[in-house]
């Protein structure tokens, strides 16, 4: 069998398609994101209730008197945060998990320096004490 | 008979008597003869007889007339004169005077010849020596005369006035005095009073010796006359401590005792012993009587007046202490003994009495005796006066460590403080008291440094007892110092410090003690250690306990509850920043891999971004395929790959560009060959390559 360059000019054309063509649509994976997403704003109520503690143990002094939990805890919820704006969405629930933990764990600590919360005396004594002084 | 005749015949009785009588008076030598001749200037005068015996006559010369009557003597005179004179018919030789000539010697003042009266005395003659010196020996003096040498006792005449008692003295005799014994034989000036004192006995063998509790011990002359009364004066009295009911009179070696109270108050001369000469006296002092009763209660020792006591019924042991005047400061008052009759002694301790409430007097009885002992001297004590049952041994790291006496109101720390406390390096954590009971020793360990620093009830303090053993231990030094030192720590004492600290070792530990002490007594970690990896093994829990230390977060925040509870027997280890990969896990680490200048394992903190990473890894090497480095998520459950664009992000910084990154995970950094323009002109060039190779086989 003979070919014709009719013919051998389509299947050339036809093969460097197919090799140039090869080339794209590679196999990357897609790009990442989140890497920094502690600077972004907040997308989620969970994360948002969770800076607003780690705010409230700051003015409590928690840096002062839980000082590496509370290093900890910034820690955690970074990576979450990262973890959440990056996809990975199962890591970040761990991790706030444990960021929620670490708080708890500040409470207590911030809770044992505060002493025990004074007891209030029922709503009903408190009356009968105020209508004895009026009554005075 | 008439007035002239009386006064003649009284004239010659004066002369007949007041001149010797010529026919019984032998001449000697002083007399003093004088020979007349009338009409001769050259004789009429008076002639001495020399101490030759001889008269010197002018012409003739000597004649010698001692020993001769007075008669013959005239006619040896005159015999002789007639050879110078004719007419000798009124010659007349007179005795006109007698002399003595003698010679005093020995001890008196002005020694040499003297001219005395004919009649003249022994005393006269010293007299006109200037008398006696002192010194001189009186019962001895001697008379000397030719070769006979007469002994007369002086002192007796002086005493008596008997001059029968001294030898008459004739012309030529020589009187020597001698010199007491009791000047010895060196001339010194001496006092006659302190002479006089020391007594006049100048023979041992006869003198008496008188001594004791006398006034004035002195060896006195014997004398036959003397009694015992008169020589007890002569030594100036008996003194206020003398027994005069015992004192020894020793005559030829046999005492005899002479109750001179019974004497006295008797004046029975009876009663007085024989004075022989060489007797000694003997004065004893006044012994108190051994003095017994139905109620006597014996008080001894050291009591300011030991003595017997005549108690009444129910008097008690402090009135009867009072009584001796109370224990001096010197008593052991902590051991009094009450020695009963019957051999039992019981032991009291009076300062307990007094400080505890509630304490008993022991009761004492007729016949009982109480001994208050001397105290152990405080400044060198011997330990062989504090009985075993009394006392304590405090060793070790204390300041003055021994044996000391104990008493069950003390406690613990009286005794260290008594030692001297513990010293500076006294482990005071683990003080041990050694306690025995039964012959069994039983050990038990008190924390002191916690019970000072922490208080607590006194209950917890061992109460020692007399005979136990205190310990306190020494802290080791240096483990890199000595290590026959440490050897001695047990183990259950000891923490293990060990990796990249100055001096890895075996340390003294203890529950006071925390992880920085620790960490410091090592002196700290080294310039390679690797803060953030520190691991603690808790040897003592159940199972397998290491808690992990990061240091560096502690020393960045300060927090205290970083640091790790530590116990005794547990194990700090420091690991070396340059370890070996493999012993890093790897969920801690980031692998970047691809082209980058230094590919490895990094750890990553989940502050730091992949940029971080990528500096700490060198950064991407030329042929770095920069916009598509991959990281590959691993951690957490979730898989899955994201590329990061670096040359994009560089371009416009946008952070949201940056991929997640987390320790555990990979970063690759692909190869620029592995670039989709890359792979697309290679796929060029290999269509070129078909083309070409077609369009040949076409034009064929």
């Amino acid at each position: 069998m003979t070919l014709r360059p009719a013919h051998i000019l389509p299947a050339a054309i036809a093969l460097a398609l197919v090799a140039t063509l090869g080339a794209c649509g590679g196999p990357w994976p897609q790009a990442g994101t989140g890497g920094l997403a502690e600077r972004s704003a907040l997308a989620n109520e969970s994360y948002e209730k969770a800076a607003e503690t780690l705010d409230r143990l700051t003015v409590e002094g928690a840096d002062r008197y839980a000082a590496a939990d509370m290093v900890e805890a910034r820690l955690l919820l970074t990576r979450a945060r990262r973890e959440q704006a990056g996809g990975l969405v199962e890591a970040a629930t761990m991790d706030l998990g444990r960021f929620n933990a670490t708080v708890d764990r500040i409470e207590l600590r911030l809770g044992a320096r505060r002493g025990p919360t004074p007891l209030q005396a029922p709503a009903s004594q408190s009356q009968a004490h105020q209508s004895q002084a009026h009554q005075n | 008979m008439t007035l002239r005749s009386i006064l003649l015949a009284l004239c010659a009785v004066v002369l007949f008597v007041g001149a010797p009588r010529a026919a019984d008076v032998t001449l000697r030598a002083g007399d003093i003869l004088t020979v007349a001749l009338p009409g001769e200037a050259s004789l009429n005068k008076d002639f001495p007889v020399d101490r030759t015996g001889s008269i010197v006559l002018p012409e003739i010369g000597a004649v010698k007339v001692a020993g001769l009557e007075l008669d013959k003597a005239t006619a040896e005179i005159r015999t002789a004169l007639g050879k110078a004179f004719r007419d000798l018919e009124r010659l007349t030789v007179v005795l006109k005077e007698r002399k003595l000539y003698v010679t005093v010697l020995g001890y008196v003042k002005t020694p040499g010849s003297v001219e005395l009266p004919g009649d003249a005395t022994m005393q006269q003659a010293i007299a006109a020596a200037g008398g006696l010196a002192q010194g001189a020996q009186l019962d001895r003096l001697q008379l000397r005369r030719g070769k006979e040498i007469t002994t007369f006792d002086y002192k007796k005449y002086l005493d008596s006035g008997d001059l029968a008692l001294l030898p008459a003295l004739q012309p030529l005799d020589t009187i020597f005095v001698p010199a007491s014994p009791l000047t010895g034989n060196v001339q010194i000036d001496f006092d006659g009073r302190t002479l006089a004192a020391a007594g006049d006995g100048a023979e041992e063998r006869s003198s008496i010796k008188v001594f004791g509790e006398v006034n004035t011990p002195a060896i006195f002359a014997y004398k036959p006359d003397a009694n015992v009364i008169d020589l007890l004066m002569r030594a100036g009295g008996v003194t206020r401590y003398a027994a005069v009911e015992q004192i020894r009179v020793i005559n030829n070696g046999k005492p005899v005792v002479f109750n001179l109270q019974q004497y006295l108050d008797t004046g029975d001369a009876a009663f007085l012993p024989k004075i022989e000469p060489g007797s000694t006296i003997f004065v004893p002092k006044q012994v108190e009587e051994i003095r017994r009763g139905a109620l006597t209660v014996y008080v001894m020792g050291e009591v300011a007046k030991p003595g017997a006591f005549e108690g009444k019924p129910g008097a008690s042991f402090i009135e009867i202490l009072a009584n001796a005047g109370g224990p001096t400061r010197f008593a052991d008052t902590r051991n009094i003994r009450i020695m009963h009759p019957d051999g039992k002694v019981d032991i009291f301790d009076l300062p307990k009495f007094t400080e505890v409430a509630g304490g008993r007097l022991p009761p004492i009885a007729a016949g009982d005796a109480i001994f208050v002992p001397e105290k152990t001297e405080t400044n060198e004590p011997s330990w062989l006066k504090v009985p075993p049952n009394r006392a304590v041994q405090v060793m070790g790291a204390v300041g003055k460590p021994g044996r000391y006496e104990w008493s069950d109101e003390m406690s613990l720390f009286d005794l260290l403080a008594a030692a001297g406390g513990p010293g500076a390096r006294a482990d005071m954590a683990h003080i041990e008291i050694l306690k025995s009971e039964n012959d069994r020793a039983r050990p038990i360990r008190f924390d002191l440094g916690s019970f000072i620093k922490n208080g607590g009830s006194m209950s917890q303090v061992p109460r020692i007892s007399a005979g136990n053993v205190i310990m306190v231990p020494e802290l080791p030094v240096d483990p890199a110092d000595n290590k026959s030192q440490w050897t001695r720590q047990a183990s259950d004492q000891s923490i293990y410090v060990m990796g990249q600290v100055g001096a890895p070792g075996r340390y003294a530990f203890n529950t006071n003690l925390h992880f920085l002490d620790i960490i410091s007594a090592a002196n700290g970690p080294t310039a390679t250690a690797d803060l953030r990896n520190v691991r603690v093994s808790h040897r003592n829990e159940p199972g397998a306990a290491v808690t992990k230390v990061n240091l560096a977060r502690y020393f960045e925040t300060g927090d205290e509850s970083i640091l790790p509870k530590v116990r005794p027997g547990d194990v700090i280890f420091v690991p070396d920043r340059n370890k070996e990969w493999l012993d890093e896990p790897a969920g801690d680490t980031v692998r970047v891999i691809g082209s980058v200048a230094k590919p490895g394992r990094y750890r990553f903190a989940d502050n730091m971004t992949i940029l971080d990473l990528l500096a700490e890894a060198g950064g991407p090497t030329g042929d770095a395929y920069q916009e598509k480095i991959v990281v590959v998520n691993l951690a957490n459950g979730n898989e899955q790959a994201r590329v990061f664009n670096l040359v994009g992000f560089a371009k416009t910084g946008d952070i949201k560009k940056l991929p997640v990154v987390r320790a555990g995970d990979t970063v690759y950094v692909p190869n620029a060959e592995q670039s989709e323009w890359k792979i697309f002109m290679g796929g060029v060039r290999d269509a070129v390559s078909i083309l070409s190779l077609f369009a040949l086989l076409a034009v064929r």
